[in-house]
């Protein structure tokens, strides 16, 4: 196969409406047969030339996703109807890890060209861990955070270089049994990151990962563990695309994030995969004595996302945020939320949602907020707003509220609404098309998460919410 | 008993829905925090189909007023006799035959009272049922039922008083409000300690009425509550209210499903629990708007008062919205302050310093359990804390009576 069979076709004839749609050619040098077997875990163990008790984890998750019913909830239509004999569990790249940007293949770089990712934004980054398929292929620090004592690597090499600090933390916060997905993703696990900040290191700029799928009906399963210690803080940004394919795409991954005392984490991420991925994912932390956990998740693309970033407050006065955004189009269903555990006292959380609906997408907000007995001193809210832009669009919020401690402030709001028509008039009456004035008031209403995001990623977000608009209208 | 073959029809297909559909999924919101099994227990369900449940008692008082405009109040025998056509065409229509867990109580039920509200015909002083069941061994099976029929453009209003001392008792109320009528239908349920309670209410409402529902449960047992008004018509408006009040190892868990279908509607939720002792309190809400109901507007509010450091609320306000031309919003909390309290507290002869600090006190930081709050300031503070609920019953003498076993509740609470 060669790299110019792709280029010769622009990527916007091939595949429509879809911008990032364009895939290259197949150039995996290893695949497992599809299905998921016993003999699939061994070999995608093997290949990576993994300690034993991780093939033992694998194998025992295997017998944890076989046995786990499907969930009942969510979309159910949907995930009933998923085929895992017709995915494909393992799929590796190239032979080795580009560490330079030289080293990384031509078929590759092109990838991010398309990804529209601007040279001087490339040199700006901490880091760029590219999962390109099912691994890492890319992967470059600073120099300075090296420095400084941090771990940022692919989580297979993290495996290999830091084996029992990966031990003692690995599927300690979302354990292979936790759910179908989560033993999916513990038993078939490949690529994702692994960071570890030491002690009382603030690492400055954000850590950052692209994650691609780019084989027809091949799975994603990356698995994250980020462990900021003592005192550290730390800020990882996921963001993802695409392309387009006809059958589902099954994304399962799994993340887990540990705030030791003091420390603080945040995790942002743009998801837009292409309208055939089922993106079912488990991301969930720890926040340890006066640590803070910050999820920022941005919801645009999929068929079905079932995703709900938790946080477990574990420690005295440890404080989790989480804010997010759905934005549901023709033929999606976002389904996402949030869950806050308050298991220490005085500890605090606030959750803000914000759902987008139009041509038919389903939005829904489903979120937890528990406190447990002996959590005293508890306050929390939570806010959703949703917003409906035409007729055939739809809603639904599903917050519980569990208290078991009665001096806890636990609050909850949500709203629906449309398009105000009052709104409407008076853009356009400042001389705004009705389309123009439509994607001012979205952007307004999206404006609390859009401005927690790093400047790059606020505009490609409004890029992408600009795309989606079009034709939204009229 | 000598019953007419629309009923034998209606039990036998329900008690067929009772036996071949399985009980609902507890991963679903509506049964997540109490086992559907747990309201039919293996026996109940034999028991109506051998056609054996036990009746309970039925008291039903109708104001002199109410009888000279027409308003028929009877237990079922009589009623069928009295007006055989409209309890054909409603009763066992609106509550039952769909669900398998409301369906036992429609297949077994043994006891029933009908008000029948004619055309026009408007009284303010509140129809009064009593249904004292006592089934006595633990699952044993009292089922009970009330249907409301109110004609077109009436008004009036209908306390139903439920009492369940043991076993397992099911009260069914189902209404039919006619198009332009005005019914309020407020429903207390007292649950004694041991005794297991299933109090469902449905309702249809017609285009231009407007239903009042409210839902009192004061229990040291077990108590489900589920109401289910269906906002059909066009421009239909509910009021739903509710108040939970749960003590000693008791549990209260309310369902309440604002479901418009109709186009121009309007609902109104709004529920507070106070629990105390190792007690829970729950209410999961849905609001859900379809797809050709434009114009409608919902909300929903749900708050919990915990008295205990064992006590606990669970609270789910769902919104299920399939239209984009609608108005909703929701609000919950567990712990709250609430302005309306403050005015309570006022209206009550305290100054507004005084309300102020006790509401700091007992709301801001709300630790009744620990910092000292004299008895009587926590009464004054919980029935404040009700005071939103009663202040929306529109028909005042129904207002008193709620008032009344609000407070016989609160001391029943208190006391143990």
């Amino acid at each position: 196969m060669n790299d110019t069979a792709a280029a010769a076709v622009r990527p916007e004839d091939a595949v429509g409406e879809y911008r990032y749609g364009f895939s290259d050619p197949d150039r995996s040098v290893f695949k497992t047969p599809k299905g998921l077997s016993e003999d699939v875990v061994r070999t995608i163990s093997a290949i990576k030339g993994e300690p034993e008790w991780m093939l033992e984890l694998r194998l025992k998750a295997l017998r944890h996703f076989r046995e786990r019913p499907m969930p009942t909830w969510g979309n159910t239509e949907i995930l009933n109807a998923i085929d895992f004999d017709a995915v494909t569990y393992y799929v590796r790249p190239a032979d080795r890890q580009g560490r330079t940007w030289d080293e990384v293949p031509e078929g590759i770089k092109k990838t991010f060209d398309r990804l529209g990712i601007p040279e001087a934004e490339r040199k700006f980054l901490a880091g760029v861990s590219a999962q390109y398929e099912s691994e890492v292929v890319y992967h470059s620090i600073k120099a300075e955070i090296e420095r400084q004592g941090v771990v940022f690597l692919d989580m297979d090499s993290g495996l290999r270089e830091h084996g029992d600090l990966v031990r003692r933390h690995f599927g300690t916060v979302v354990p292979p049994n936790d759910n179908k997905f989560a033993a999916l993703n513990s038993a078939v696990w490949s690529g994702g990151s692994f960071v570890y900040v030491p002690k009382g290191v603030h690492v400055k700029i954000p850590l950052q990962a692209y994650f691609r799928i780019n084989s027809q009906g091949m799975g994603q399963f990356e698995r994250t563990l980020i462990i900021a210690d003592e005192g550290s803080s730390v800020h990882y940004i996921e963001g993802c695309t695409a392309p387009t394919w006809s059958t589902d795409s099954l994304h399962a991954a799994v993340v887990e994030l540990i705030a030791l005392k003091g420390a603080k984490i945040r995790y942002t991420t743009i998801q837009n995969w292409s309208h055939n991925v089922l993106n079912l994912v488990t991301k969930r932390s720890q926040a340890w004595e006066d640590a803070t956990v910050e999820w920022v998740d941005g919801n645009i693309g999929s068929r079905l996302t079932m995703k709900y970033p938790a946080i477990h407050l574990m420690g005295p006065r440890a404080h989790g945020e989480v804010l997010s955004v759905a934005f549901a189009g023709r033929g999606q269903h976002q389904d996402a939320g949030a869950k806050v555990i308050h298991v220490a006292p005085d500890t605090t959380s606030a959750v803000t949602s914000k759902s987008i609906s139009k041509q038919g997408g389903r939005a829904s907000y489903r979120g937890m907020v528990k406190v447990h007995s002996g959590a005293t001193g508890v306050k929390t809210n939570v806010r959703c707003d949703a917003l409906l832009i035409d007729p055939e669009s739809r809603t639904d919020t599903y917050p519980t509220m569990e208290v078991a401690e009665n001096d806890a402030r636990v609050g909850h709001e949500a709203s629906v609404s449309k398009v105000g028509e009052d709104q409407l008039f008076y853009l356009k009456s400042r001389g705004l098309s009705e389309e123009e004035a439509t994607l001012m008031i979205v952007n307004g209403f999206i404006e609390p998460f859009v401005k927690e995001l790093p400047m790059e990623y606020a505009v490609e977000l409004n890029r992408l919410i600009r795309m989606e608009m079009e034709g939204a209208v009229g | 008993m000598n019953e007419p073959g629309f009923l034998t029809e209606r039990r036998k297909r329900a008690a067929d829905k009772a036996l071949s559909v399985p009980l609902p999924d507890r991963a679903r919101h509506r049964f997540r925090y109490t086992d559907p099994a747990a309201l039919v227990p293996g026996g109940a369900v034999t028991q109506a189909l051998l056609d054996a449940a036990l009746p309970a008692r039925i008291d039903v008082t109708l104001p002199r007023a109410a009888a000279e405009a027409g308003v028929i109040a009877l237990p079922l025998a009589q009623a069928l006799a009295a007006d055989p056509g409209r309890v054909a065409e409603h009763l066992g229509r609106i509550a039952g035959p769909a669900d398998p867990v409301v369906a036992v109580s429609l297949a077994a039920f043994r006891s029933a009272a009908v008000v029948i509200v004619p055309a026009g015909a408007r009284v303010t002083e509140p129809i009064v049922v009593r249904q004292a069941a006592d089934p006595g061994a633990p699952d044993a099976l009292t089922a009970t039922r009330l249907l409301v029929v109110a004609g077109r453009e009436s008004e009036a209003s209908v306390v139903e008083e439920v009492t369940a001392a043991s076993g397992v008792v099911h009260a069914t109320a189902e209404a039919h409000v006619g198009d332009g009528a005005r019914l309020t239908l407020a429903r207390t349920a007292t649950v004694a300690r041991g005794a297991t309670a299933f109090s469902c209410g449905a309702a249809e409402v017609g285009s231009d009425a407007t239903l009042t529902h409210l839902d009192l449960g004061v229990s040291s047992g077990l108590l489900k509550v589920e109401t289910s008004p269906a906002l059909d018509g066009r421009g239909g408006r509910v009021e739903g209210l509710g108040a939970a009040l749960v003590g000693g190892r008791g549990r209260a868990d309310f369902r309440v499903r604002e479901d418009h279908a109709g186009t121009d509607t309007q609902s109104r939720v709004t529920w507070r629990a106070v629990a105390s002792g190792k007690s829970q309190a729950v209410f999961t809400g849905l609001l859900r708007i379809r797809e050709r109901a434009v114009r409608s507007e919902g909300y929903e509010e749900a708050r919990a008062l915990l008295l205990s450091r064992t006590a606990r609320a669970d609270v789910i306000p769902e919104l299920e919205i399939s239209n984009h031309d609608v108005r909703c919003s929701h609000g919950a909390a567990v712990g709250p302050v609430d302005e309306e309290a403050r005015y309570y507290l006022m209206t009550r002869g305290m100054s507004a310093a005084e309300a102020e600090a006790l509401l700091v006190e007992g709301f801001v930081a709300p630790v009744l359990a620990r910092i000292p709050v004299p008895a009587e300031a926590e009464a004054l503070l919980v029935e404040g804390f009700v005071a939103p609920v009663l202040a929306r019953i529109p028909v005042p003498a129904v207002a008193e009576i709620v008032a009344s076993r609000v407070a016989a509740g609160l001391a029943a609470m208190r006391g143990g």
